[in-house]
Formats: structure tokens, sequence, C-alpha cells
């Protein structure tokens, strides 16, 4: 049910996304798609943050997945594996959301939707000129930008996830009983 | 039992992860196609209410410059002023319209007109999503257009909404001649290290050109027409600068259309008079 809730919860976030915009300034997009994700990913159990992560990450590459030519700068389905990566990464600090210690995750939910960009930004570079990266002031704002904006977001996010929880007596993240 | 459980679940995680990356382009395309389908409702209704509250922060701004206006005019020349206002509003829209309504009628290609409903979020591509699909005859790789020039062509489909991949986007690379020379060469954005994004309007570069190619600032890149995907003619930006390089010339372009501030656009089905479509 929790996880059903979060799936629903990320299809609305990937549908706001495209009218949320730019971070003014930053020129870095608002992702809300892979925070709701990282909260996600924080509060639940590893098969429920593999199955966020693969729902995740399909309904991204299905909406950007665009081959040009037959060629794609992301394997179909590469986005998955990205989540998952993340997502086992903020699901190992998972004891420490169950200690109500929350404002850590807001935290390394910013840092690592930064990492998301940043690896998806890679790839890209090295797929479209091998050997010719370098970084510009504006991918460091863009890669940091919505990094930022995610761990802002995280904030409200984290504490909505907790107070539901307890109301619905889901679970209490300082009593570990999801 | 906790770990055998976790186990299982990555098992399950890996299996259906190789299950997506093996999928044939046709079910991969099929699947892409529903999702949009499933999407796009959403993404109208959504550019629906994004357009009202954008229209309703622009009437509050009319409203301060209004209410600035009153502290110096007599009240009832305020309302005729407002009244004014409230008209020229149409007016602009009439002759938005109407200039669309013109393009369309006026241009040799078949159009299908489209609204923008949805703009990527991602950081490093750059892609639209517009209210037409395969039941308005779109179909992949078909041009879209404005007006102003050349936006993209479309990638993905579905019945009543597809994607655009603009013109900003690294992958997008188009066939270009320079009006009144005999200078073609390939355009596509300039990078300059940085990836594009839909929150930036691109330089463009034409490359491959003569190297003392006699070109100058202010002259018309157009559509060659070479490929099979944008047919000749069609504007794509100016000349702003003309580099001559080791090898080559380049000419930096800038683009004809405001990329970051789309809102229709047209998709060339075919020509007009021909039996079928490009």
């Amino acid at each position: 049910m929790v996880t059903l809730s979060f799936i629903i919860a990320m299809f609305a976030g990937l549908l706001l996304q495209y009218f949320t915009g730019a971070v003014p300034g930053f020129g870095s997009q608002i992702l809300l798609l892979p925070v709701i994700f990282l909260c996600g990913a924080a509060a639940l159990p590893v098969w429920s943050m593999l199955s966020l992560a693969f729902v995740a990450g399909l309904m991204w590459d299905c909406l950007n997945y665009t081959p040009v030519e037959g060629r794609a700068d992301f394997p179909f389905g590469g986005t998955i594996l990205l989540y998952a990566g993340i997502g086992a990464l903020m699901n190992g600090l998972r004891p420490l959301y169950l200690r109500g210690l929350w404002y850590i995750h807001a935290v390394v939910a910013g840092m690592l939707t930064s990492v998301l960009v940043l690896v998806e930004f890679i790839i890209i570079t090295f797929r479209r000129e091998p050997f010719a990266l370098i970084w510009p002031r504006e991918i460091w704002q863009r890669v940091g930008g919505s990094g930022l904006v995610a761990a802002v977001i995280a904030v409200p996010l984290f504490l909505i996830l907790n107070w539901v929880g307890r109301r619905a007596g889901l679970f209490n993240p300082r009593h570990a009983a999801i | 039992m906790n770990r055998r459980a976790n186990l299982i679940a990555i098992g399950v995680f890996i299996a259906a992860l190789i299950g997506v990356f093996v999928l044939s382009p046709h079910n991969r395309q099929r699947l892409q196609s529903a999702f949009l389908g499933i999407v796009s409702p959403f993404l109208k209704k959504g550019s629906e209410v994004d357009s009202r509250w954008k229209s309703y922060r622009a009437g509050l701004k009319k409203l301060d410059e209004l209410e600035a206006e009153n502290q110096r005019l007599k009240v009832d020349n305020d309302q005729l002023r407002a009244t004014n206002q409230a008209l020229r509003g149409v007016e602009a829209e009439n002759i938005r319209i109407k200039s669309a309504l013109g393009y369309q009628g006026g241009s040799p290609f078949t159009l299908v007109p489209a609204h923008v409903i949805g703009r990527s979020p991602s950081n490093w591509w750059s892609t639209i999503v517009i209210d037409k699909g395969s039941v308005d005859l779109v179909q992949e790789e078909m041009a879209v257009v404005t007006p102003d020039g050349l936006v993209g062509k479309v990638v993905n489909l579905s019945e009543h909404s597809s994607s655009v991949l603009l013109l900003s986007d690294e992958n997008c690379k188009v066939a270009g001649t320079v009006e009144g020379t005999k200078e073609q060469g390939i355009v596509r954005v300039e990078v300059r290290g940085q990836r594009t994004s839909n929150s930036i309007q691109p330089t463009m570069t034409l490359n491959f050109l003569t190297r003392f190619a006699p070109l100058r600032a202010g002259q018309k890149v157009f559509t060659s027409g070479a490929g099979t995907i944008y047919p000749p003619g069609i504007l794509i930006g100016q000349i702003v600068e003309f580099k001559s390089r080791e090898l080559d010339g380049q000419a930096i372009i800038e683009p004809s259309v405001d990329i970051a501030a789309l809102s229709d656009v047209f998709v060339i089905t075919g020509m007009k008079g021909a039996t079928k479509s490009l």
C-alpha cells in the first residue's frame, strides 16, 4: 500500500516536473521524481526501494529515451539501474531514518540527486564526444542547482511522510516499525 | 528470513531489468507510445492550468500598472484605459491566430497545428510534448516548424500526442544552406563543453563550409533538403559570425525560433498537392 502510494506520488512528481521549469539563475531543472523516490528509498525496505527504482527509471526512460538514427545516449532501462544505485545508497542509511534522523536524509537526497544528474552528464558526454569531458561553470550550476533544490524539497516531503506515516499507523520512524 | 527476502527481491529486480534491456525496438516503441498515451491527458490538463495561471499572473501585473496610473489619472479615464487594454489583448490574440492561419494557408506544406503541452524536465535533453499524434496523421521523423522557422522533428508518438526533439538538442542535426550562395553544411547546436537543455536559447553552428566562404553576418540559413526529414527552404536562423578554421569554415547562427518560449507549432505532414506524405 505504501509502495503503491509512492508510485502514485512519483507519477504525479514526473508530471509536475514538466511545468516547474528551471531554477532561476542556475539553469538546472527542478527534479521531483528522484526526490520522491529517494524519500521512499530512505523509508521503505529493500524490495520496495527496488520496485520504486524500477518504476521511476522505466517511467523516465519511456518519456526521455530518444534514439536518433538508431542510436541513443542511454540504453533503454539504463535509468532504472541509476535509480537502483542511488536508492541502494539511500536505503543503506535507513537505520538512521528509523531513528528519526530524517534531516540527514534530506541533505543526502540533494547530494544523490546531484550525483544522478552528474552521472547522466558523464555518460552522455562519453557517448557523444569521447574524451571531451570538460567542466565549465554551467555544468556545476546545473548539477548543483538540481541537488540544492532537491534537498530543499526533501525537507517538507520527509515531514509529510513522517506525519502521514504516524497518523495512518503505517510506521513510526522512531520505532522502526515499517 | 529478511536476508532471504532481500535476495529474492534483488533476483526479481535483475530479471525484470534484463527483460527491459532485451526489449526489441518494436516493443520498446509500443511501451513508450502507451506510456506517452497515459501521460498526455494529464499534460494537456496541466498545460491548461499552467496557461490560466500565467494569464492570471499577467493580469495581476496589469492591475499593478493600472493602480500606478490611478494615482495620476481620473477614475473614468482609467476605466477607458482598462477597456482599451483588454481590447488590445484580444487584438493581439486575433493577430497571432490570423498569422498562424495565414502561415498554414500560405505554406507550401500540409501542416497540422499543435499546441505544446509539456517541456522535458531533463537537464541534458531538449524535447517538448505536443497535443497531436498518430490519429492526426503525425508520424515519427516529421519536421516541426513555426511561422518563424524550424523547431525540430517528431521522435516519439502516441495516438493523441508526440515528443519533438528540438533543434537545441545536440542529437538534432540538420543539413543547411546559406541564402544567395552554394554553401552547404550541417547545422547543430554549439556545445562549448556544456550540454544543452530546454531552459537555454542555444547558439547554433553551420559546419563544414568552404574555408574562405564569402559569408557575412545577417545572411539567412535554410534547410537544404538533403536527407529525408526536413524539406528544403525552411528558415533555421541567421549568421552572426563566420570563422575560417584550419580545414573548413564555420558559421555561428542565431536560431530564428525562440526555443525557450514555444507554445504553438506546426507538424509538416506532407506537401500540398502531393499524394504521399513526406
